[in-house]
């Protein structure tokens, strides 16, 4: 009988193509539970791995211990020695000299399907650029803003440009990995860069003078304004003398400092990104109670000889402590109009052609450093934002809320699942109806998931919405189509309509309801620069899955397992009608069936001679016998 | 059965709503939540008790708004402050007065970027309300039943929007969403018993209705199970919300379709047969 059931299920098409459909989506779903190990996401270009690893490949074995998610490899961020581990089953060893692996990985999906960063964590950052840019534009600052990732150490971030309704554009920049501050210093920074050298004019009664491309200029203070010659500085304005960018910076009473202009962005060749002995420097050291590092920009030589000539005119001073000798001026790194670093300037290169200033800095820690100095490197090799951005929206969510969100969520689907099985039992009390429900409900999962995975949607959480409410929408045509099927709804049980046209008027609901939907939904995909764009989308494909693939199918099972529940009703009756008149169930359906015939006889007898049956005369009850035995002929003939 | 009486109750109740939100919207005093206004919001979670009020006073200095939800499992606290505070002094602060709450996320809206997307909305619902009224209106080719139909819509966004303001869940893009699958989901079972009482021959009437307000009350109850389950355990501010929402609405539906949107189909077939 079991077979039987399931040789009538294979033969029909439409549950084959579903049952069909479902096995193709496990397959690209890929589910594999019971993974191990860690995905590498990116490699900072000071990793000591650099090289040895890919981005992209799996670790699961360190010095002895298995590697199964990015906790067990936080263990070795302080260790020094012999590293050993498992990349894609190959045994690879690296000496760590000093602390820091440099690289960051996450678990190993379980699965072929792409979560969300609400779901893993990480963080995602909506960028607007200032005033009205093009769409060459965006992809200008989208190149710049991919090179300063690079060069940062992250990899897998997405950048996609959008557009809302009014036509403004935006970037959405979103990642695994990286702080919401490490994104503001590193996406929504200028990357102004200007290299200036300092002058310090002695003042004496309010003036002073210095010397600029051999030639002296004076300078004056007069009601807090300084005057080089007739030109005034106001505030921290610029003013070009001599062709030199010159900037009032600070006076005290008896000196002024001014800043000459030597390198701007455009002087940025390019940036010493990993150390190479004799080439270019690139490193963090420690010193005193933190860490400084130290990476050389090469300059170009138009910018050379711009400091070559702003500093010829400069004269060496000794330190007098160690007794080298420096010019009497440094040099001022700035970014973004915030001073970087200030070097002091060997002599020796006083007038000549300078190409590798070395910017450096200090932090307490050693990742702060790092960070420090690969946000730097970011900025100068990208070179500067040909509009400034701003940071409309920030969401960032840690990788443990994620995790959490994703258990809760199949926790409280299991439930929801189980609440909903009760509610159909209480409704039914049959099992035949309960196990095809939640198992086209579970298939209606799969397919959605199959058909994102498909489409190489990422789910996120207001996807999960979205296959929730399309799951919830086929329980409830699964209700009403085992309805239709069981009692037709409408009172004149099954004379009139056929199953087959009770179905027809059942999948006019659905339809139309599945219509409704999607073109309730459908607008969403639009707003606020497609936030919800995921409930959307799955809410369209499970629908759409829902109404053309998987309930005509249902309806096709449902039928056969409601097959003879009528009767057996009907039979349930007379049983129960038999044993409270304690007579043998045979003669209670002879009854019921003489009943029946009495009044079909009764009726007839009206019609045709407008009296009841049992007033007829004898030829009269023969024609009226004759009369509805053709009928009945008729009627089974039909 | 007296349909006049029927739909009258659940008419008074959709006007009184939708004075009440036109006052709201008249004196911009529709709760939005950061979505739409711009803002800076944390969501944490926690297995320990946590007083809203305690959590208020000791973020007193960022004048920050702090609600908290409890679910089965955890309490949910939602922290809303200005754009203009960085969300890590905030964050330090709570961890100075031991609030380390492990797993939070961090949302920031600029305002001018909130009152697109509130405006975005806005035309949305209008898209989404217009789609869905002329794929009725094709689907019955009738037009009483199929303004009756939308009519049922508007009245249970209307007053889920209400019940929402009232018991102090805001307008978010996520409940913003809710709302639009409400229209598509709060018609299910008016299509039903309208088909079924329009294209069904002959017209018993009252058996229909009852046999098919049996099969809607058991749609009520799955829905609405399933929807309870999420919102008491899922955890997530996006889901909470949705089905929060989807909760509210069903119920409001099951008055207005059955009461509202019934009363006046039965009342106009009636009067078509006489």
């Amino acid at each position: 009988m079991k077979l039987d059931f399931l040789k009538y299920l294979l033969r029909e098409w439409k549950i084959s193509l579903v049952l069909i459909c479902v096995i193709g989506s496990l397959i690209l779903i890929a589910p594999n539970p019971l993974s191990k190990g860690v995905v590498v996401t990116s490699i900072t270009s000071t990793s000591p791995l650099l090289g040895k690893l890919q981005v992209g490949e799996a670790m699961t074995w360190a010095n002895e211990k298995d590697i199964n998610s990015p906790e067990d490899l936080l263990g070795f961020e302080n260790f020094t020695g012999t590293f050993r581990f498992m990349h894609s089953g190959k045994l690879d060893l690296v000496y760590l000299d000093e602390p820091g692996l440099g690289i960051s990985v996450v678990k190993k999906p379980v699965s072929n399907i792409q979560f969300g960063m609400d779901l893993i964590g990480g963080t995602r950052v909506l960028l607007k650029p200032k005033g009205v840019v093009s769409d060459v534009v965006i992809q200008q600052i989208t190149s710049i803003l991919e090179t300063r990732i690079n060069v940062f150490g992250l990899k897998e971030v997405t950048f996609q440009p959008i557009k809302d309704f009014s036509g403004n554009s935006y970037i959405q920049v979103e990642m695994a990995g990286g702080s919401r501050e490490d994104m503001e210093n590193l996406l929504a920074k200028e990357g102004k860069f200007e290299g200036k050298i300092e002058r310090i004019v002695s003042l004496k009664n309010n003036t002073g003078s210095f010397l600029l491309n051999g030639k002296t200029y004076s300078l004056r203070i007069d009601n807090n304004n300084t005057y080089i010659g007739d030109i005034s500085l106001i505030g921290n304005q610029t003013v070009k003398i001599d062709n030199i960018d010159v900037q009032n910076y600070n006076t005290t009473n008896d000196t002024a400092v001014i800043m000459l202009t030597a390198f701007t962005g455009i002087d940025i060749q390019s940036v010493c990104l990993q150390n190479q002995p004799g080439i270019c420097t690139n490193q963090i050291i420690k010193s005193g109670n933190g860490w400084e590092f130290h990476f050389q920009v090469f300059i170009t030589q138009k910018g050379a000889e711009r400091f070559a000539n702003l500093t010829k005119d400069m004269s060496a001073i000794a330190d007098p402590s160690s007794g080298t000798k420096y010019l009497d001026g440094k040099i001022y790194l700035f970014l973004d109009d915030n001073l970087v670093t200030s070097l002091s300037i060997a002599a020796d290169l006083k007038g000549k052609a300078y190409t590798t200033p070395a910017i450096t800095g200090f932090r307490t820690t050693r990742d702060d450093a790092l960070k420090e100095q690969l946000t730097l490197e970011g900025i100068l090799q990208s070179g500067s934002l040909p509009v400034s951005l701003e940071i409309t929206r920030v969401d960032q969510i840690s990788p443990a809320l994620g995790e959490e969100f994703i258990n809760a969520t199949l926790l409280s689907a299991l439930v929801a699942a189980l609440a909903v099985s009760v509610i159909l039992f209480i409704r039914y009390r049959s099992f035949k109806i309960l196990i095809p429900n939640l198992l086209w409900s579970f298939f209606e999962i799969v397919l959605t998931l199959g058909a994102a995975t498909l489409i190489r949607w990422t789910i996120d959480l207001s996807s999960i919405a979205g296959i929730i409410a399309a799951i919830g929408q086929g329980t409830n045509d699964q209700v009403m189509i085992i309805d239709e099927v069981m009692e037709g709804g409408t009172g004149e049980e099954n004379k009139i309509f056929t199953i087959k046209e009770r179905l027809k008027r059942a999948f006019f609901i659905v339809v139309g309801s599945a219509v409704v939907i999607m073109m309730s939904v459908v607008p969403m995909i639009f707003i606020g620069i497609g936030v919800m764009k995921g409930f959307a989308i799955t809410t369209l494909l499970g629908t759409f899955i829902g109404a053309i693939l998987t309930r005509p199918a249902f309806s096709l099972v449902a039928q056969k397992v409601l097959e003879g529940r009528v009767e057996k009703k009907l039979e349930k009756k007379i049983e129960s009608d038999a044993s409270k008149k304690i007579v043998e169930p045979e003669k209670v359906k002879g009854e019921i069936i003489k009943k029946e015939w009495n009044k079909l006889l009764d009726m007839a007898s009206k019609e045709l001679y407008n009296r009841p049956f049992n007033e007829l005369a004898a030829e009269e009850r023969a024609e009226v016998k004759k009369v509805l035995f053709e009928t009945e002929e008729k009627e089974t003939k039909h | 059965m007296n349909y006049k009486a029927m739909a009258l109750v659940p008419m008074i109740v959709l006007i009184i709503s939708a004075v009440y939100l036109l006052f709201l919207a008249e004196n911009k005093q529709i709760a939005l939540d950061i979505d739409f206004k711009g803002g800076t919001q944390i969501f944490a979670e926690s297995d320990k008790a946590i007083d809203a009020n305690a959590l208020k006073g000791v973020l007193k200095q960022y004048d920050a708004d702090v609600r908290v939800a409890r679910s089965i499992t955890n309490y949910a606290i939602f922290i809303d402050f200005d754009p203009s505070i960085k969300p890590e002094s905030v964050l330090s602060t709570l961890q100075q007065n031991n609030y380390d709450f492990k797993s939070y996320s961090v949302q920031t809206i600029g305002p001018v970027l909130g009152s697109s997307f509130f405006n975005q909305a806005l035309i949305v619902l209008a898209f989404s309300f217009l789609l869905m009224a002329i794929t009725i209106f094709i689907m019955f080719r009738n037009p009483m039943p199929s303004i009756f139909m939308i009519l049922t819509v508007i009245a249970d966004l209307t007053e889920t929007v209400v019940f929402m303001q009232i018991i102090g869940i805001k307008l978010s893009i996520a409940t913003f969403a809710a709302l639009l699958l409400l229209i598509g989901a709060a018609v299910g079972d008016n299509v039903m018993f309208t088909t079924r009482l329009l294209k069904s021959n002959p017209k018993d009437y009252g058996t229909i209705i009852k046999k098919t307000f049996k099969t809607g009350i058991t749609m009520f109850g799955t829905v609405q199970v399933a929807f309870a389950s999420l919102l008491l355990i899922s955890g997530s501010a996006v889901i909470t919300q949705i089905a929060a929402i989807s909760i509210i609405g069903g119920t409001l539906d099951l008055m207005n379709s059955w009461a509202l949107n019934l009363g006046l189909l039965m009342l106009y077939i009636k009067r078509k047969i006489k």
